[in-house]
């Protein structure tokens, strides 16, 4: 039945044309702009390794259009000759999507018709976990286009005692197998060979058989189906067989008809999706049994079971190692993304800051630019580029830790210890790293949070992120505690850290519970990769990638805002007064009291008069809290006119102006005031950098909803602990 | 309660299993997309199952069909119903 099936679709003939005897401009044996090669398998069966092995530089990172699935897109120029446009699809356990990564892989393989179909699958499999692997081997072979495998990780099998007959796996399978070893370009050349064969010969993958009686109702349902099967044709009926999918009324029917055949103690009255679920079962299991006989014929095993990975296994995932180790790596995580990151950050700021602002302003100088565009250029341009690209190095510092922690197989094993602690705000264990991170800086936790393989885990997180207090915010608040609470003043600062946390947990909670509670709470399962070493071209290859798409989103969101910023403090207000230096008021040379800078500040102050703090000093901090909380130090000192302290623990003058102003808007109440302030400041935007992150991670509608939700949220409690500290003081 | 036994072993949940222990697994009581998810990591009726090591708070870290490592959490083994063999490794 099932042969019959193969016959119809070989003779279609839009697949046996070759794209060749279309376009004869090229000349060579495939068609360069519509051969389209997607690597499709499971996670960590390097096939990443294998698609930069593949493409070499000439590959980019990007969402695919319409979506934000992130697919690695490159052009292959295999040794036969020719260019062949690759996909690397997410990693995925099936075609039944889960998330719109899986979607993506199901859509492509699956729905696409036209020159939307890719022409060859390049089954990317894992010869030490075969079973498993040959389970979505037969969900791609069931979608009809042609199949090349390629054999990942032969050495690490036969570390384990499997000995993989590959030219025995070749005839089981019914498609060529070239075992591959993409870390050293092993096996590459003979692949290529391969793939070239089979964009010539279009020849449709062999379905792994099912037992009789699934390919009676397959053969019977696809009958039914006719033309309008399409080209995935084995795969509708399956899925038709399964509940899924739409087809013609009689298809209906005979669908119908042989779900009732297979499983009659099933009842639908009962509950219309059992026999379809069923069915999907045994379909599964069909699967699986079809894998084992596979193995069985192509594969000796010999030697231990136990491999040195589960050694390792049993000290790090063990019940009273596991968290300390955890623990300790986190540590070294985060002094890697800070202390180390600090001087390189250092480096860049003090490069634009100085020879570079410098060297500019010299050359501008020359061409007698007008004096505004030399402040644009060295106040606003180059520093803002230069926050920007003081981040670079943080970035690639972080990217290279993902890497790492990931392809090492380690942050598996981190997910399945703290699993339990980090389910009490929704989220899998992975995603205490980029918390871990986010205290050193918002910014690369951001990236980290494309550890989490569900999109909307990926959203919650990103929007949980920025109230984690980073490093910056410290500055600020050892200012206010040491000029507000002198002794206690640690105690005040430890004390924002644990409202950040409270904060973390509190939001993750309300969140769950209003917008994300489609995200269901399922037991972990998780699969543990072997612990391997790292490519480092690989990695190099894709931090690359990633730092430059994080800049490119980045430098729009960072340079408008200093740009801005600039305008705003150098436009003085209608009717202002003379400059303290007793200049005339024009632009650029004016007081921030008289800029619209000030002006904007004034108008934004009365919004805090019921948190004890309507001051337009305050509020023109909060603004450039809003740049870089960096900034904010230096702009309290501007806007009093006093010098920047040298050392934020001994304020001088500025303590003084300081508590006059927080003892006269909060009526004498200074205490709950500058707590009030202190809060704000922890949980509102924490700087423009991280908008623009998180604008890259998450997507513009979601970081403008991220930035009201902060702004509200820092507002309420501000607003609430100065009420409430009012009452009892 | 004493329900007559259809088979010779008795089902449990794996939690009830010994680390060592290998046990072929019989049903998933869980719904249709868990069961899914479990089927593509190995997890259908038949497989064997072997307890690796138990972690934190119930834990389990699992060879499925002899390759596959898997980590599961308490809730995640009550879902899977084994017939034990009793053999230890």
């Amino acid at each position: 039945m099932a042969e019959g099936l193969l016959t119809r679709r070989r003779v279609r003939p839009v697949l046996l044309e070759k794209p060749c005897c279309t376009d004869g401009a090229d000349g060579g044996p495939v068609d360069a702009a519509a051969a389209q090669v997607v690597l499709v398998g499971n996670p960590n069966v390097g096939k990443s390794t294998l698609f930069n092995a593949l493409t070499g530089a000439r590959q980019h990172v990007g969402n695919w259009p319409g979506k934000t699935v992130a697919v690695a897109r490159g052009t292959w120029r295999p040794a036969g000759g020719g260019e062949v446009g690759v996909v690397d699809l997410p990693g995925t356990y099936s075609l039944v999507p889960d998330s719109p990564d899986e979607e993506l892989t199901r859509e492509l393989l699956v729905d696409a018709s036209g020159p939307g179909r890719p022409d060859v699958v390049v089954a990317t499999l894992d010869a030490s976990n075969l079973t498993r692997n040959l389970y979505l081997y037969a969900q791609i072979a069931d979608t009809g286009i042609p199949v090349v495998v390629a054999l990942t990780m032969v050495d690490v099998a036969r570390s384990r005692g499997l000995d993989i007959d590959t030219p025995a796996l070749g005839r089981a399978l019914g498609v060529p197998v070239v075992p591959v070893v993409p870390r050293s370009g092993q096996g590459v050349d003979e692949l290529a060979a391969v793939v070239l064969r089979a964009l010539d010969e279009r020849v449709p993958a062999t379905p792994a058989p099912l037992d009789t009686a699934l390919e009676d109702a397959v053969a019977a349902v696809s009958t039914a189906l006719g033309s309008e099967a399409g080209p995935a044709g084995r795969w509708r009926a399956l899925a038709l067989l399964e509940g899924g999918g739409g087809a013609p009324e009689h298809a209906r029917d005979v669908t119908a008809r042989a779900v009732a055949d297979l499983a009659p103690e099933a009842d639908p009255a009962a509950d219309p999706d059992d026999p379809a679920e069923e069915i999907e079962l045994r379909i599964a299991e069909a699967r699986y049994a079809w894998a084992h006989d596979v193995l069985g014929a192509t594969v000796g095993r010999r030697g231990p079971r136990i491999t040195w990975s589960d050694r390792a296994d049993r000290v790090l995932t063990s019940r009273w190692l596991g968290l300390p180790i955890f623990l300790a790596v986190m540590w070294g995580v985060f002094e890697a993304t800070t202390a180390v990151a600090a001087p390189l950050q250092g480096a860049v700021q003090d490069l634009f800051d100085g020879p570079v602002s410098d060297g500019l302003g010299r050359v501008l100088g020359l061409v007698s630019a007008p004096e505004w565009l030399t402040g644009l250029v060295q106040d606003g341009l180059v520093s803002g580029v230069g926050q920007l690209l003081s981040f670079a190095p943080l970035m690639a510092i972080m990217f290279v830790l993902l890497a790492v922690l990931e392809d090492s197989g380690y942050m598996a094993r981190a997910a399945f210890v703290v699993d339990r602690l980090m389910r009490v705000i929704g989220l899998p264990g992975k995603a205490f790293l980029p918390i871990i991170v986010g205290f050193g800086c918002n910014v690369p936790a951001l990236a980290g949070t494309r550890i989490l393989r569900n999109p909307r885990q990926r959203l919650l997180l990103g929007l949980l992120i920025p109230f984690v207090s980073c490093s910056a915010r410290l500055t600020v608040y050892v200012l206010l505690a040491g000029i507000f609470f002198g002794s206690q003043a640690g105690t005040m600062v430890f004390v924002m850290y644990v409202l950040s946390i409270a904060l973390v947990v509190g939001m993750g909670w309300v969140l769950r519970r209003v917008a994300f509670r489609d995200l269901v709470d399922d037991p972990l399962l998780l699969e543990l990769p072997p612990y391997r070493r790292p490519t480092l071209r690989v990695m190099g290859v894709q931090t690359w990638q990633k730092l430059r798409a994080f800049l490119r989103t980045a430098s729009g969101i960072i340079v408008a805002t200093v740009t801005a910023v600039w305008l705003l403090s150098s436009i003085p207000m209608p009717g202002a007064q003379a400059a303290p230096s007793g200049e005339p008021v024009s632009f650029g040379h004016v007081a921030p009291a008289d800029s619209v800078f000030g002006g904007v500040s004034r108008a934004v102050a009365p919004v805090f008069a019921p948190a004890g703090f309507d001051d337009w000093h305050a509020s023109a901090a909060l603004v450039t809290g809003f740049v870089a909380k960096e900034a904010v130090v230096a702009t309290t000192a501007q806007t009093y006119s006093a010098e920047e302290p040298a050392d934020v623990h001994r304020a001088g003058a500025l303590g003084t102006a300081l508590h006059d102003t927080f003892e006269r808007t909060s009526g004498g109440h200074v205490v709950p005031a500058v707590l009030a302030f202190m809060i704000f400041l922890l949980a509102y935007t924490p700087c423009m950098t991280t908008v623009a992150a998180q604008r890259a991670e998450i997507g513009t509608r979601a970081t403008l909803a991220g930035i009201g939700m902060q702004l509200a949220v820092a507002w309420i409690l501000a607003v609430a602990v100065f009420q409430i500290g009012v009452l009892l003081t | 309660m004493s329900a007559p036994e259809i088979d010779a072993a008795p089902e449990c949940p794996l939690t009830d299993r010994p680390v060592g222990s290998t046990s072929t697994l019989r049903r998933v009581g869980a719904g249709r997309v868990r069961r899914r998810r479990l089927a593509e990591l190995g997890f259908v009726p038949g497989a064997t199952i072997e307890i690796l090591g138990r972690g934190g708070v119930g834990g389990l870290v699992l060879a499925v069909n002899a390759d596959t490592r898997v980590a599961v959490d308490a809730a995640g083994a009550r879902e899977l119903w084994v017939h034990g063999e009793g053999r230890r490794g």
